[in-house]
């Protein structure tokens, strides 16, 4: 028999091709694939699989229309995921080998190749970088009922590499079951206490109050301080001796940042607690080991580093490395906000580092630092810790006022020469000057507490355009080194003003609403038609900003001050106003969507991530950016109805 | 020599054909249940008498999903065919046709799969009375079955093809049936491609039927043809 050319199996390869993926396989073996094929057709609101149905043997290829998943709660169903052409489905279910989390409909008219999941596994066991994209884009979307994206392949039994490891479960603290925690009253003998401690052999005891909050803590070496070194009654109470307050840091927080704040505050554990603050249930101990112990490899190194760099060129070095880190751990599929957190913990150092050395610089040139209290603060993204690229700095400068004006400038002078050596060591470290100039040695950013203090009080003139900006920016501020209780001060203000300042809010939240999502009505992205940028989608001002605007309004609205991150802010959001909650987790995880995208076109392009090329991100991107605008859309209504804006103005 | 007139003298696949078709079947039979054979043929492009099948693809669909793995194809063995019009359009050189399988190969491959599965063509007169024609040549008996003619099926289905009654009125050709679900038109024109096209669209067809009728499809349910 003639066998001539055999176009359905060449025109199903074809099509398998085109899509991650199939496209990282041989042709010979898609050959293969294709021809044990089956070809399926669904008519509009068929459904594929129902939630609950157990896996078949078969992956989906959807050639032609489009499947909408739904999420089945009690009564409810909800429209949580799109498939579009080239998407493959069921995969994830068939890895898990568990029953369908979600009910597939055709939304339209669908062809479907069915291919036998055996020989997919076969291929994907056989080919890395297919596996690799599997693992890390397919699954991402199937996340209903999880808070973190489990992205464990085991099923494949392949081997994963080390910070695979390091990053699979690894980047939050797990607190351990409570019943491990060892904690007594503020009552308690010390004798006792001791005795607990090495009863159950642990290093520290927490001193809770009745409500489990923690109120202090006692550590080994405490006990040999004040005890044995020293000659504290053991009859005493422990409350003599603990160390008060407690460093606290929130369950399935970053692990690295928690590390970062031991390695900065010099202390060797730190308290994990429900909401992150002292006002609330401890919940374990963590030693800087215990973290260790689940995270295996972590950047604290880089904070060693720090403290014993002495050169730019080092300093530069550093950086890099940092910078570097943050490619993997992004390409790791590590969330953009706890990437922010550690690299602002590592930038922070660094300042503080050179706010060191350039004070003791100076004292050599006998130009001595005043004696009134000073801080160096972070601003705008720094403030809110999201800048992980060089491509920008933000910070501020202030100092108590003397009362004597002349005795301010005098003061102004050697903190403006102050902040100039730190910022031209940060430049030569790879960090950008600030395009807007919002930089420390800038005199309009160094100021004086009460000039601070009165630039934020007068209402009438923030709301103005530029004046606004500068207070949206300073509205995000963030002590790095010097007086806490000045900060603070400052911070209040801020708090207590906008709060109480209806127009304040208002101008914000006008220009929230003023930035339209961006998709045309047929769910295209709005790229830009002008300037260096056509075709491509601006994703700070489009996405990023009304998300951030968002979460900022409501942060000053409610007085929520406990977090600085965006991230932050939403979900201390969502814990202080349940009926807002649904909103801001998901906003929170939209923001880390585009947080990420623009952190790794920003690396990937060695520039500031803003403009991103909507063709270049991977088909899962798409959807999840689309998703991500109906939630920006929703965060918009939300501010509408709470500030009585008419859609319409 | 083959007499026509002792069925013992027909060869093994013929007797069991001839036995599978005699057997009716209830049009109470679920769709999903039955075996569907999807047939296309390119032929020479004359009138019936002169006409020879240059070519034969079919597909087969179970449980509603059409394998691939089942796909068949045939070229039909002829010795010196002249290029006609239709061979502009279906492609099949003569030297093809030259290496092609003979008409009783062809149909001893063919028949035993056709028997007892229900036969969907489009434009169905056309294909089958060529098969039969080559059947009744070399084995003297004539095709008996049940088939569905997805031109027809498509004027009960979709409303751009109801009967409206106006003379000449005329069943619609593949390619408008394509056009009305949006199908993508593979390899027209090759029997494989107008096959795999006719098993999409009588899916798709069988779809809306059975939306119509919110419940399963039965056999009877289709607008079937007696051979």
């Amino acid at each position: 028999m003639l066998t001539s050319t055999n176009f359905i199996l060449d025109r199903i390869v074809s099509a398998l091709k085109q899509f991650p993926p199939f496209s990282m396989f041989e042709e010979d073996d898609l050959q293969e694939l294709s021809r044990t094929a089956k070809v399926q057709v669904l008519t509009q609101g068929d459904a594929v699989w129902k939630q609950g149905d157990p896996p078949g043997n078969e992956v989906l290829f959807l050639a032609r229309g489009r499947v909408e998943y739904f999420h089945q709660v009690a009564e409810r169903s909800e429209l949580i995921d799109i498939r579009d052409v080239g998407d493959t489905l069921g995969l994830s279910a068939l890895h898990e080998g568990e029953p369908y989390r979600v009910t597939a409909l055709a939304a339209e008219d669908c062809i479907l190749y069915v291919l036998t999941w055996p020989m997919i596994r076969d291929l994907l066991q056989k080919n890395d970088a297919a596996r690799y994209y599997v693992r890390r884009h397919l699954f991402w979307g199937m996340r209903v009922g999880r808070s973190l994206p489990d992205t464990g392949l085991e099923a494949t039994g392949a081997a994963q590499n080390v910070l695979e490891a390091h990053l699979k479960g690894a980047h939050t603290i797990s607190p351990r079951p409570p019943e491990r925690l060892l904690c007594c009253t503020p009552q308690t003998s010390i004798r006792e206490a001791a005795q607990q401690m090495s009863a159950k052999r642990v290093p520290s005891i927490l001193i809770t109050n009745a409500d489990r909050h923690p109120i202090g803590i006692v550590t080994r070496s405490d006990l040999v301080k004040n005890v044995v070194a020293g000659d504290t009654n053991r009859a005493l109470p422990v409350s003599t001796i603990m160390a008060a307050p407690v460093v606290t840091v929130e369950a399935n927080s970053s692990s690295a940042a928690a590390t970062l704040t031991m390695l900065r505050r010099r202390i060797g554990q730190v308290c994990v607690t429900a909401d992150g603050t002292a006002g609330s249930p401890a919940m374990d101990v963590c030693t800087q080991k215990d973290l260790l112990a689940q995270s295996g490899r972590h950047p604290a190194g880089f904070i060693h580093d720090i403290r014993l760099a002495q050169s730019p060129a080092r300093y530069r070095e550093i950086c890099d490395d940092i910078e570097r880190m943050a490619l993997t751990y992004l390409e790791a599929g590590m969330s953009g906000m706890l990437l922010g957190e550690i690299c602002a913990e590592l930038y922070d150092e660094l300042v503080r580092h050179l706010i060191s050395a350039a004070m003791a610089e100076l004292t050599d040139q006998g130009n001595f630092p005043p004696d009134i209290p000073w801080a160096w603060m972070a601003v705008g993204s720094d403030g809110r810790r999201e800048q992980v690229l060089r491509t920008d700095m933000d910070n501020a400068f202030v100092f108590a006022a003397t009362g004597d004006a002349k005795q301010d400038e005098q003061n102004r002078a050697y903190f403006l020469e102050l902040a100039k050596r730190v910022i031209d060591q940060m430049v030569a470290a790879g960090f950008a000057r600030c395009q807007g100039a919002v930089m420390a040695s800038n005199p309009n950013w160094c100021k004086t507490d009460a000039e601070w203090i009165g630039e934020l009080k007068n209402t009438d003139l923030l709301i103005s355009g530029t004046h606004m900006l500068r207070a949206l920016i300073l509205y995000d501020l963030r002590l790095v080194d010097g007086d806490a209780a000045l900060c603070e001060s400052i911070r209040q203000t801020v708090f207590e003003t906008a709060k109480n300042s209806l127009s304040i809010k208002l101008a914000m939240a006008e220009r929230i609403v003023a930035t339209p999502p961006p998709l045309n009505f047929r769910g295209k992205f709005i790229v830009e038609k002008k300037g260096g940028n056509e075709g491509e989608f601006d994703i700070k001002a489009r996405g990023l900003t009304p998300l951030r605007d968002t979460a900022r309004l409501f942060a000053l609205h409610f007085g929520l001050r406990q977090h600085y991150s965006t991230g932050g802010r939403w979900l201390e959001l969502a814990h202080a106003h349940p009926e807002l909650s649904e909103l801001a987790f998901l906003a929170r995880e939209g923001y880390d969507l585009l947080l990420r995208i623009r952190t790794l076109t920003g690396l990937q392009r060695g520039d500031d991530g803003r403009y991103v090329n909507p063709a270049a991100l991977t088909k899962l991107q798409q959807g999840q950016l689309v998703n991500v605008f109906d939630v920006q859309r929703m965060a918009q209504a939300s501010v509408r109805a709470r500030f009585a804006i008419d859609p319409r103005s | 020599m083959i007499n026509p007139f002792s069925k013992k003298e027909h060869p093994e696949f013929i007797r069991d054909y001839l036995i599978a078709a005699k057997q009716r079947k209830s049009g109470k039979r679920l769709l999903s249940d039955e075996r569907i054979v999807v047939l296309d043929i390119e032929t020479n492009g004359r009138p019936l008498e002169s006409d020879e099948i240059l070519s034969l693809a079919l597909f087969e669909i179970v449980n509603g999903q059409i394998e691939l793995s089942r796909q068949r194809k045939w070229i039909v063995y002829h010795p010196d065919t002249r290029p006609t019009r239709a061979t502009a359009i279906h492609g099949i050189l003569p030297c093809e046709t030259e290496q092609g399988v003979p008409e009783p190969e062809l149909l001893k491959e063919l028949i035993p799969i056709l028997a007892g599965a229900l036969v969907v063509c489009h434009h169905i007169r056309f294909d089958l009375s060529r098969i039969n024609k080559i059947l009744y040549r070399h084995f003297k008996v004539r095709f008996k079955t049940q088939a569905i003619d997805t031109a027809i099926l498509a004027m009960h289905e979709l409303s751009a093809f109801h009967k409206t009654g106006y003379p000449n009125q005329r069943a619609p050709s593949l390619d408008e049936i394509c056009a009305q679900f949006n199908l993508p038109a593979t390899a027209r024109h090759t029997a494989e491609g107008d096959a795999f096209t006719t098993a999409q669209a009588f899916l798709f067809l069988c779809g809306r039927l059975q939306r119509r009728l919110g419940r399963p499809i039965r056999v009877r349910d289709l607008p079937l043809s007696e051979f």
